[in-house]
């Protein structure tokens, strides 16, 4: 049907983004596909070292994950960052990404965690893309018209894991005007392996690789992470709206960075 | 079992919580019609053509209407007095010529579904070309652009006392400038309207949120040409009742107007977003403000001069906002000068309304900043400063020859230091204070505010209830007045109860009703209090009627009768004959053993007419904590403490004193309507204005006091009205200057986060 | 989209068939079909909560779900809260804590509140607290509701309900 319809289709997941556009009319898809029928479209597996998160899985389903372990730990405590509970009912995992909106927090982690995505197309069949390589632009994916994401697939995480999670709101629910995602293995004293992400700043989640250089291979202390989280703020370049300027949000960027780097550490 | 002074659960709130409440929108009628209006998407233009052809296009659609197809029909009065020259600035019904801001109602299209009224608006194409916008209320007068008119509509002007004197003689003078931003009530219910007319009665009946369902009564029949007997008005359950809802808007006069010519009941939604452009705003203001102060901290005199954005046109509410502004400046404090200017300016921006504390809020603000200002620039106490110039209990009544809406402005009662006093006891100020300095001291941004202010209470001229038993006792009480979801049916069944003697949960009280009781409307609906005080007397009547008909009935020519849970029976007797209240009213009406008493049943009538206003008073104090990486300012406790005179139900007085601090909250840290530079609404839905929630707000600590009673009610009740509300963001300005150890820095509400970010760095690098 | 729709739920224990527009949202089809007004239309837009209700005992906003999406579903509305005049201990706990205002904003707290606890009976008071945040209420300031699900919960818990 998608491939049929192309840009009058959309489809609809949970509904949590997609419905309120079209109440108020700045959506007007002449079709619209309910995926909420599909069969078995709500459990993850894991696989091949990976948690494949299908198309329907619902903000709380991350909540009490079956699997063990630290992925399954992060995903459950950002799962509760997400709007409300209402919202965390319906909304689905593979559908925060096609909307895309930069301070969503399945993007950040998609992003950092280095979540590969499976999407198809009826005429061209199924290709994965790297998340980093997914968002283009704010609310805009390199998702074709006729394409859906059928799978998400996240690495596993091994025990040794150190994460940190912050986003500043001004309420809580609402979408973050900065947020941070810091996940690293602990080597003995050392970090290793570490992948430092923000959100909510600029037009599209993204990782920070000059910060994650200056982590990497150290010894965690207030000092090295205050370092970091000004690099951070300098290194963003923020979009400005009504709720944070770039300025402002530069600020929020560096305490964001800064208290998920402390929250790491604990 | 007496009722009254306790704090019962509401009689109303069974329905609310069975989802059995009907408000406006939970009405509909078979046949209802919907309608949309068609907003100007442009702050200002000139409007060159409507064209609502392709509007018909749409199926379902019955009619279409633009301003020349209501020609007939007057601008939108203004309640209360006003200056004549305000006719030029009064709203019409659908914009004719010119537009003069973003949502003003263009056209109205009536439909079968609320869907076809929708796809036919957005049909609806208008041609108008752009005009430079005003949107700052202190611009220069007169506006080039709208040649119509000028842009000051009004000036409103306060004073007492040798100003020039007094601020020559002063040994210091401080200044400030503050503002506020736009905000407006944005109640959890959009408004929303049903009317239907009845040709065989020949009257439309109008579901409505009035605020005053005799007043919306009588301005529809007047503006319509229709006799008084021709609309009656019923206000069902009203979702938040603090200023958006229940003045005669546009929509209002369409509605009803549409369900006479178009015959079919006209049903009208509004929507969030609309609601957030097109409802009455308010509060948006610039003030200049000057003190004059003796050597020791002595106030002298007060000059205060305040632009009003009263939006694109005057509407219902007038001067309210500009009169009791001026009037309340002075505050609870002492001195011997004063003037209050307040220009009530014209912008393109949606027409103002009111909002909790009307006025009284933005005085308070300007006042307490500027003593504020005066406590920094004599390195004095903020408490101090205060306590040394409140009106002490000797100078009560007290009258500065100040009126406002042309009532006198005299407080009644009050005993002010005796609540700051008590206010710091009941919840150990003194030690959070030093806590608050410790914690400053060590690096902490957290610092205490506190504002003192005299609000207004008893407004209204007039109220009328009428009370009724039937033949099974059971007591009704009706009244046009309206429950704005603040517990007054409850009360007054609390009062009704006691005097009557039944149990309050078997009163039933029917409000917001015109054909349910004669009535006459006064421009200002009347305050909770009046309404109270008739039913009181009502209720003194039914039981002086029932105890004379007792004695009648019972042969008992003795003073020993007594009124218990319906039942009457001699007071020392707790056996024997006994008569219940049915009994009673059976026999007073016709066929009864009594029926020669007027043969009218057991119905009486009370009136309560206003004496004046009454000023209850309060504190507020605050305790703010900026988070140094954010600037976001968090409010762990706030106290509000406030006199009332008396509570009868001191858990809704509580209530109703914390809902008004959690919006003033709200207000001053989070909620404005603004604009862009093109007067293009920055909020259009919930997520660009954010209400606070559960997580952003503390328990309010509230401290009900009945110290000073007024003596114009026989129950010495004053309301709480929006006593929570009033000086809450002027205690929170305050406590943010002294978490930063800046003081003046809050000059303008809601303060902004990035702004006190931005302050934080500065002093960082300097 | 054009065209009507037959869509057969279950609404608080009664099965019914109603007949809407594809873009007919379940909010608006549960007052204007179902004529159950007791779910209120705040924002329409997900954020205020007065819709919510519970869809197979998960509390969800009914404006953002369209009716036809609701097919073969079993739906509460605040309606169907009560047994009979036996308020739900929620209910009553709202009345016993003044915790009601206007009463707008109250059925969609209400089914919050008994579609989380029913999942989750042990919420501490932080809990509570985030969960309260999904809702608007511009009266009550929050406290005496908090307050109440307090109550509620313990009656909950006592009920087995």
């Amino acid at each position: 049907m998608l491939s049929q319809h192309g840009d009058d289709a959309r489809l609809l997941a949970g509904g949590q983004s997609l419905v309120p556009t079209m109440t108020a009319r700045l959506a007007r898809p002449t079709v619209l596909i309910d995926l909420n029928r599909i069969e078995n479209a709500a459990l993850p597996t894991i696989s091949a070292g990976r948690l494949r998160v299908p198309p329907l899985m619902r903000h709380a389903d991350f909540e009490r994950l079956s699997a063990n372990g630290p992925l399954s730990t992060i995903l459950a405590e950002l799962s509760g960052h997400i709007g409300h509970l209402p919202i965390r009912m319906r909304g689905t995992f593979c559908g925060a990404l096609a909307h895309a909106d930069p301070a969503a927090e399945w993007c950040l982690a998609s992003v950092v965690l280095g979540a590969e995505l499976l999407v198809r197309s009826m005429t061209r069949g199924v290709r994965n893309i790297e998340a980093a390589d997914f968002f283009e632009s704010m609310m805009d994916t390199t998702l074709a018209d006729d394409e859906m994401i059928i799978e998400a697939q996240i690495p596993l995480l091994p025990a040794a894991t150190r994460y940190g999670f912050s986003e500043i709101c001004r309420r809580s629910g609402d979408y973050a005007l900065a947020s941070t995602l810091v996940v690293y293995q602990r080597d003995e004293d050392e970090m290793t392996k570490v992948r430092l992400g923000v959100g909510g700043v600029e037009a599209t989640p993204r990782r920070i690789p000059e910060a994650e250089a200056m982590l990497e291979r150290r010894e965690p202390t207030r000092q090295l992470f205050r370092e970091v989280a000004d690099l951070v703020a300098s290194a963003v370049d923020p979009v400005s709206d009504l709720a944070a300027d770039a300025d402002y949000r530069r600020e929020l960027t560096r305490a964001a960075v800064s208290r998920a780097l402390d929250r790491s550490f604990r | 079992m007496k009722h009254s002074g306790r704090s019962l659960s509401r009689i109303e709130d069974r329905a609310l919580v069975t989802g059995r409440g009907r408000f406006v929108a939970d009405f509909a009628f078979p046949r209802q019609l919907h309608m949309r209006i068609v907003r100007s998407p442009v702050a200002f233009g000139r409007l060159k053509d409507v064209d609502t052809s392709s509007a018909f296009d749409v199926a379902g659609v019955v009619a279409v209407w633009t301003a020349a197809d209501i020609a007939a029909i007057p601008p939108i009065p203004v309640r209360g007095p006003a200056p004549a020259a305000i006719a030029s600035f009064l709203q019409p019904i659908l914009a004719r010529d010119l537009v003069r801001y973003v949502g003003e109602p263009v056209a109205a299209v009536f439909a079968e579904s609320a869907a076809a009224a929708d796809d036919a608006a957005e049909r609806v194409a208008l041609d108008i070309a752009p005009l430079e916008p005003t949107l700052d209320p202190a611009g220069p007068i007169p506006n080039v652009m709208d040649a119509a008119r000028s842009n000051e509509a009004a000036t409103v002007r306060k004073a007492f006392g040798d100003l020039g004197s007094a601020f020559q003689s002063a040994a210091h003078v401080v200044a400030i400038e503050v503002d506020l931003a736009r905000d407006g009530a944005v109640p959890a219910e959009t408004r929303s309207l049903l009317a239907q007319w009845d040709p065989a009665r020949d009257i439309v009946d109008l579901w409505a949120p009035a605020r005053s369902a005799p007043h919306h009564r009588d301005t529809l029949a007047a503006m319509l040409g229709l006799p008084r007997a021709g609309i009656a008005v019923h206000v069902p359950n009203l979702g938040g009742g603090s200023g958006a809802h229940g003045e005669i808007d546009p929509e209002d006069v369409l509605v009803t107007h549409a369900a006479r010519v178009l015959a079919r009941p006209v049903a009208w939604v509004e929507d969030r977003r609309e609601h957030l452009h097109a409802a009455a705003q308010t509060r948006g203001m610039t003030a200049k403000a000057r003190a004059a102060v003796g050597p020791d901290g002595t106030l002298l005199g007060l000059d205060v001069d305040v632009m009003i954005d009263a939006g694109a046109y005057v509407r219902a509410e007038g001067m309210m906002v500009a009169e009791f502004l001026t009037a309340m400046l002075p505050g609870p404090y002492r001195f011997k000068a004063f003037r209050g200017t307040a220009h009530v300016r014209m912008t393109n921006r949606t027409p103002a309304g009111s909002f909790r504390a009307a006025g009284r809020a933005e005085a308070t603000f300007v006042r307490e900043r500027l003593l504020d200002a005066v406590t920094a620039a004599l390195g004095a106490d903020p408490f101090e400063i205060r306590t040394r110039n409140l009106l002490a209990p000797e100078d009560l009544p007290h009258d500065r020859h100040l009126a406002a809406l042309g009532r006198p402005i005299v407080y009644d009662s009050g005993r002010y230091q005796h609540l700051v006093d008590q206010t710091m006891k009941h919840f150990s100020l003194e030690l959070l204070r030093q806590r608050t300095d410790d914690r400053r001291a060590k690096g902490e941004l957290v610092g205490l505010g506190c504002a003192a202010f005299v609000d207004v209470a008893g407004m209204g001229e007039a109220a009328h209830v009428r009370l009724s038993v039937d033949r099974i006792g059971i007591v009704e009480i009706v009244t046009a007045a309206s429950d704005l979801g603040e517990g007054m049916p409850t009360t007054i069944a609390q009062v009704v109860a006691d005097i009557v003697g039944v149990d309050y949960d078997t009163v039933r009280v029917r409000t917001g009703e015109t054909d349910r009781i004669h009535t006459v409307s006064s421009p200002v609906p009347p305050s909770a209090e009046l309404v109270i005080t008739a039913a009181q007397y009502a209720a003194e009547a039914a039981r002086e009627l029932i105890l004379d008909a007792a004695q009648a009935l019972l042969d008992d020519t003795g003073d020993r009768l007594t009124i218990q849970s319906g039942r009457i029976r001699e007071a020392d007797r707790h056996f024997g004959v006994a008569l219940s209240l049915g009994d009673i009213a059976a026999a007073l009406e016709p066929g009864g053993l009594l029926s020669d008493r007027g043969g009218r049943g057991l119905v009486t009538e009370g009136s309560a007419k206003a004496d004046g206003l009454s000023f209850p008073y309060g504190v507020h104090i605050v305790l703010a904590e900026i988070d140094k990486q954010t600037g976001m300012v968090r409010i762990p406790r706030a106290f509000v403490a406030y006199d009332v005179g008396n509570a009868v139900n001191p858990a809704l007085v509580e209530s109703q004193l914390a809902s008004g601090a959690l919006e003033g909250i709200a207000g001053a840290l989070y909620t404005a309507l603004d604009v862009s530079g093109l007067g293009d609404p920055r909020a259009i839905n919930y997520a660009d204005y954010p209400v606070p929630t559960a997580c952003e707000l503390p328990d309010i600590e509230v401290l009900v006091s009945e110290a000073a009673p007024t003596p114009l009610n026989p129950l010495g009740i004053k309301g709480a009205m929006d006593g929570g509300f009033t000086g809450i963001g002027a205690a929170i300005a305050s406590a943010v200057d002294a978490a930063l150890s800046a003081p003046g820095f809050v000059t303008h509400l809601p303060i902004s986060p990035a702004r006190i970010m931005a302050q934080i760095r500065a002093r960082e690098t300097a | 989209m054009t065209g009507m729709v037959d869509v057969t739920f279950e609404v608080n224990g009664e099965r019914r068939t109603i007949r809407v527009e594809p873009r007919t949202s379940l909010a608006d089809a549960l007052r204007d079909e179902c004529r159950l007004t007791g779910t209120h239309v705040g924002c329409d837009e997900g954020v205020c909560g007065a819709c919510t209700i519970l869809l197979d005992g998960a509390p969800i906003r009914a404006c953002l779900l369209f009716a036809v999406q609701a097919d073969g579903s079993a739906i509460c509305t605040v309606e169907g809260l009560s047994d009979g005049e036996t308020l739900h201990p929620l209910q009553q706990a709202l009345l016993d804590h003044n915790a009601v205002g206007c009463g707008y904003c109250t059925p969609g707290l209400l089914m919050l509140a008994v579609g989380a606890l029913t999942r989750e009976p042990d919420m501490d008071e932080a809990a509570l607290t985030r969960l309260l945040g999904a809702n608007l209420c511009r009266c009550t300031g929050y406290q005496t509701v908090l307050r109440a699900l307090k109550a509620g919960q313990i009656a909950m818990r006592a009920d087995g309900s």
